[in-house]
């Protein structure tokens, strides 16, 4: 999976949310390594949209106010799309720290 | 933030309506946490922003790959339907506005377009044979006589093949008139006179039968399609026919493929389509033998592949170089050789009046440009509100002027293509004008090119008159226009754009104005010009010689070379007799050439005592019988004009020869050499005429001199008839007198001796009644603008000018304020237009005749007429303006 949807899955796993909050989040999350720009965002919101990763969905009451924002949140295929890409890279790690310790 | 949201319309439509906003939102606020950390952040930021969107471009376009690019187009088609749907639903609200600038339009695109189509054929369609650029014309040049383009000898162009290897073939055309007695009526038909080989060197394969080879006399022909169509009735066995002419009978060896056209320069004087070629005759034509004395071949030669024309003309120089070593006279004159391409020879007559006549249209073009933007400037005021409030909505300049631009777009198109179809009836009108003075005629017809052309044309009209409006279009004054909304005048900035418009559109109408004004001079001037003879109440006709007249053997006496063609029996005495008789005939007379024909004459003539003939200065020769002096009216100056019974060893020059060759003594008895087809001949001169013009109104001729031609085969002499009275009633009475006189003979082209000089002013009048409609047109459409513009103005102003009125302003006040501002921008057109009128001197001034290009008088009159039209055009809303009612601005204001 591209880095940039994970980060995105994973801002979205605490909760629905929009395009600006979920930047912030991915920015903090990594300690603002990790930069979306607009396009590039809004381009993976597609085409998680398209996988079936996400979906829109309503604002959730409390932001109802914010009409212009559109809201996605992760679907069970998402869920577990992240799921399995966390055991995956938590396996890489593992392995990644046992080559890397002798030294 | 602005950068970012034109980087954003990179991006496909469909993405930016869904994400837009909100990427303009995050961007915000990463611009915002950006600014913190400096300058160089920001711009690494934009950089950033700019390659984010430039890859998801690219991924969103992978995708349309994906979706089928039926989607993409259909996304940006729906734009552009938008703006055009948009654009009608605007028109349909002010039809008067689409009809005005569409008919405007029309006139400006149909003038240019149908001028166009006339260059296009003319100059830009390559000539009608394989590898049209490798054809060359050659000629010769006399600079010392101030000679240029003159006709070569057989010998000439026997060097030319035998020493200019650069080129594969080369050969002459030229026509000769004869008489065909086939088919009923003996007619007269122009005969083409080509040398070997001419066919294929054209790159022509006459079919069926054969090209003209070396071998061959005058005795063979090869006939046109057209000719082998309809007199030979497309026959497959028609090689071998025999064609009976006067003196001669020829055997059909080829006809030509149809829709072969001999395209040549005008000065060759061989027309498109001769009916029947054959070479030139072996005897009396110095043909084989040679012969320098007499220069009457038009050359043309084809390059050989490879070859520039340059190094061909190094080749010429190196001739030119040994004839002048060869031949005294010719050193003597600096005699050159000139090589040019075929095509640039053709068009070289008319191109100044197609340079003129295509700067013509395109004023006419640019004045109803000025004229559709202002409608468009105006209108773009009053929906200055609108585009206001649209701006506000969040529409984006960009999204206006796009709308903007469909309008024009969509005007432009409406006004082109009926621009286009004005330009068919024009060129159509065009051709039906004055066919002659144009070359290649059937070359001239709607092609891609043109429709190219009218595209381009469309294209940069659009962008002409939409470039003022959508500038104005991207005011920001949003607030400002809202506010006004309903009650504002025109902005200071549309207003100045429109002033400077029709001043424009002024200054340009004078400039045609004032070219037209100089050519109804020169016509003027040129119908004022008097030809030295005598035109009034004189038919003539051409009476070229029957069959039964000729004999091979010279009359007693007779001292030229013995294989011409002679008349058996005094032809033109017997017609002038017996034409002398018809009721009304006050004297008869008969000339070859006839004046102002086109067709001229010249021989190498050398007074006794110096060099001989054959390398002697060029007259104008002329043959005439005794009588034709006293029938149009050329005074005998000095001595005697011809004896009936002469037989052509007697002289009569003119004025000019006699004063040139012997200032201030009697040219009464001198004997001078004259170059003939058949050698030189020794001649007496007996008499000295006044100067006469037959070979063009505008210059007088050169040295003349005349001989008794009635002894000569082939002088298709014209005859010439003074009469009281009507002279064309006497039509049926001549051609009863000529059968009499010779059952067979023809009867050709009778008309009085006056057309002839009319045709002289054909070629300015051709230009004179373009530039004239085009003028007019100018003239209307600059007065309509002129109107408008002010007409606006007024009405925009009513309230003021009823407050004037109610403050006690009287009327004619108000009238004179509305005058000034009209009268300010006419001067302002006029003064731009002198200055105009003087930079486009040089085009006009090939057509000119008797008048300068910057003709005072002319300027000042059309200067005159223009301000007394724009007064005209300014004075109908100034009376508007005096009318208006106080009270009614007072209460709405």
């Amino acid at each position: 999976m591209k880095p940039i949807r994970y980060h995105i899955l994973l801002a979205l796993a605490g909760g629905p949310s929009h395009g600006a909050e979920i930047r912030r989040r991915v920015s903090s999350e990594s300690d603002g390594a990790v930069v979306l720009y607009p396009a590039m965002l809004y381009g993976s919101l597609d085409e998680l949209t398209a996988a079936g990763w996400i979906e829109e969905v309503d604002p959730p009451p409390e932001h109802a106010s914010q009409q212009r924002w559109r809201f996605y949140a992760l679907t069970p295929e998402g869920r577990s799309a992240l799921e399995g890409e966390t055991a995956r890279l938590e396996a890489v790690v593992t392995r990644a720290r046992s080559v890397l310790r002798p030294a | 933030m602005r950068l970012y949201r034109l980087l954003l319309r990179l991006l496909p439509t469909d993405f930016r309506a869904r994400h837009g906003a909100e990427m303009e939102a995050v961007f915000a606020e990463q611009l915002a946490e950006t600014r913190r950390s400096g300058r160089g952040a920001v711009f690494r930021l934009f950089v950033r922003a700019a390659l984010d969107i430039g890859l998801r471009n690219a991924a969103e376009m992978r995708r349309f790959d994906r979706e089928g690019w039926m989607m993409g187009t259909r996304i940006w088609l729906d734009g552009v339907v938008a703006d055009l749907t948009g654009a009608v639903r605007g028109f349909r609200r002010t039809p008067g506005f689409v009809l005005a600038a569409v008919a405007t339009l029309s006139l400006g695109v149909g003038a240019l377009t149908a001028v166009y189509s006339v260059v296009n054929g003319v100059v830009l369609t390559p000539l009608p044979y394989p590898d049209p650029d490798q054809l060359v014309v050659v000629y010769n040049e006399y600079p010392a006589l101030d000679v240029t383009r003159a006709r070569q000898s057989p010998g000439d162009l026997d060097d030319y093949r035998e020493q200019a290897d650069l080129l594969t073939d080369v050969g002459s055309v030229s026509t000769f008139p004869q008489t065909i007695l086939e088919s009923g009526q003996p007619r007269r038909v122009e005969v083409a006179l080509v040398t070997p080989g001419f066919f294929s060197m054209l790159g022509v394969e006459p079919s069926p039968g054969r090209d003209i080879v070396a071998e061959d006399d005058h005795d063979v022909v090869i006939v046109s399609h057209a000719y082998w169509r309809d007199e030979l009735g497309s026959r497959a066995d028609a090689l071998g026919t025999v064609l009976r002419f006067a003196g001669v009978s020829k055997r059909v060896i080829g006809v030509l493929p149809e829709g072969f056209r001999l395209v040549v320069p005008s000065s060759f004087g061989v027309p498109e389509s001769p009916a029947l070629w054959t070479p030139i005759p072996a005897q009396g034509w110095g043909r084989d033998s040679g012969d320098r004395t007499a220069h009457w071949m038009n050359v043309v030669g084809r390059l050989r592949p490879g070859a520039t024309r340059a190094q061909l003309q190094e080749q010429m120089d190196a001739i030119a170089e040994l004839q002048r070593e060869l031949l005294p006279r010719r050193a003597e004159r600096e005699a050159r050789i000139q090589v040019a391409p075929l095509l640039d020879e053709i068009v070289r007559d008319v191109r100044p009046a197609l340079v003129a006549l295509f700067a013509a249209a395109g004023i006419v073009l640019l004045i109803a440009c000025a004229n559709v933007a202002n409608l468009m400037l105006v209108r773009a005021q009053r929906r200055r509100s609108e585009i206001a409030v649209r701006t506000a909505l969040g529409a984006s300049h960009v999204r206006i002027v796009h709308g903007l631009l469909s309008e024009g777009l969509l005007l432009a198109a409406a006004g082109s293509f009926l621009g286009l179809a004005l330009a068919t009836v024009g060129v159509d009108a065009v051709l039906a004008l004055e066919p002659d003075s144009v070359p290649r005629l059937a070359d001239i017809a709607l092609d891609f090119r043109v429709l190219g052309f009218v595209a381009v044309v469309t294209g940069a009209v659009t962008v002409v008159f939409s470039v003022a409006p959508a500038w104005l279009a991207t005011r920001r004054d949003v607030v400002l226009a809202i506010r006004d909304a309903g009650r504002s005048g025109p902005t200071r900035r549309g207003h100045a754009l429109s002033s400077s418009l029709i001043v424009a559109e002024l200054a340009l109408s004078l400039i045609l104005l004032t070219g037209g004004g100089l050519l109804v001079r020169s016509f003027v001037a040129l119908l004022d010009t008097d030809p030295g003879f005598a035109t009034a109440g004189v038919l003539t006709f051409r009476a070229p010689l029957p069959a039964s007249a000729f004999q091979q053997d010279p009359p007693e006496g007779y001292k030229g070379r013995p294989e011409h063609n002679f008349v058996r029996k005094p032809y033109y005495d017997e017609l002038t007799r017996v034409l002398a008789q018809l009721p009304g005939v006050r004297s008869v007379g008969a000339i070859f050439p006839a004046p102002l024909s086109g067709e001229q004459s010249s021989s190498t003539y050398a007074v006794e005592g110096t060099t001989g003939a054959e390398e002697g200065d060029l007259a104008s020769s002329q043959l005439v019988t005794p009588e034709y002096f006293e029938t149009v009216g050329i005074d005998l100056l000095e001595g005697r004009t011809f004896l009936p019974e002469e037989i052509g060893d007697k002289l009569v020059i003119d004025q000019a020869m006699a004063e040139t060759l012997w200032p201030g003594e009697s040219a009464i008895g001198r004997r001078i050499e004259i170059g003939w087809w058949s050698g030189p001949i020794w001649g007496e001169v007996v008499g000295v005429v006044e100067n006469v013009r037959t070979h063009s109104l505008r210059e007088p001729n050169p040295l003349t001199v005349y001989r008794l031609g009635t002894v000569y085969a082939y002088s298709a002499m014209t005859m010439a008839m003074r009469v009281d009275g009507d002279p064309l009633a006497l039509v049926d009475e001549v051609r009863a007198a000529v059968a009499q006189v010779e059952g067979e003979a023809p009867v050709i082209d009778i008309r009085l001796m006056s057309e002839y000089v009319d045709d002289q002013s054909a070629r300015t009048r051709f230009v004179l009644a373009l530039v004239g409609v085009f003028a007019a047109l100018a003239l209307g459409l600059a007065a309509i603008g002129l109107y408008g513009v002010i007409a606006y103005a007024v009405g925009q102003r009513t309230r003021e000018y009823g407050i004037r009125l109610a403050f006690g302003a009287g009327r004619a006040r108000v009238f004179r304020l509305v005058l000034r501002r009209g009268a300010r921008l006419t001067g302002a057109g006029l003064a731009l237009g002198v200055l105009g009128a003087f930079g486009m001197r040089h085009l006009v001034q090939p057509f000119l005749f008797g008048v300068e290009p910057t003709d005072p008088v002319t300027i000042v009159a059309m200067a005159a007429l223009l301000g007394l039209v724009a007064l005209v055009a300014c004075s109908a809303p100034a009376g508007r303006a005096t009318l208006v009612d106080p009270a009614d601005s007072l209460r709405s204001e």
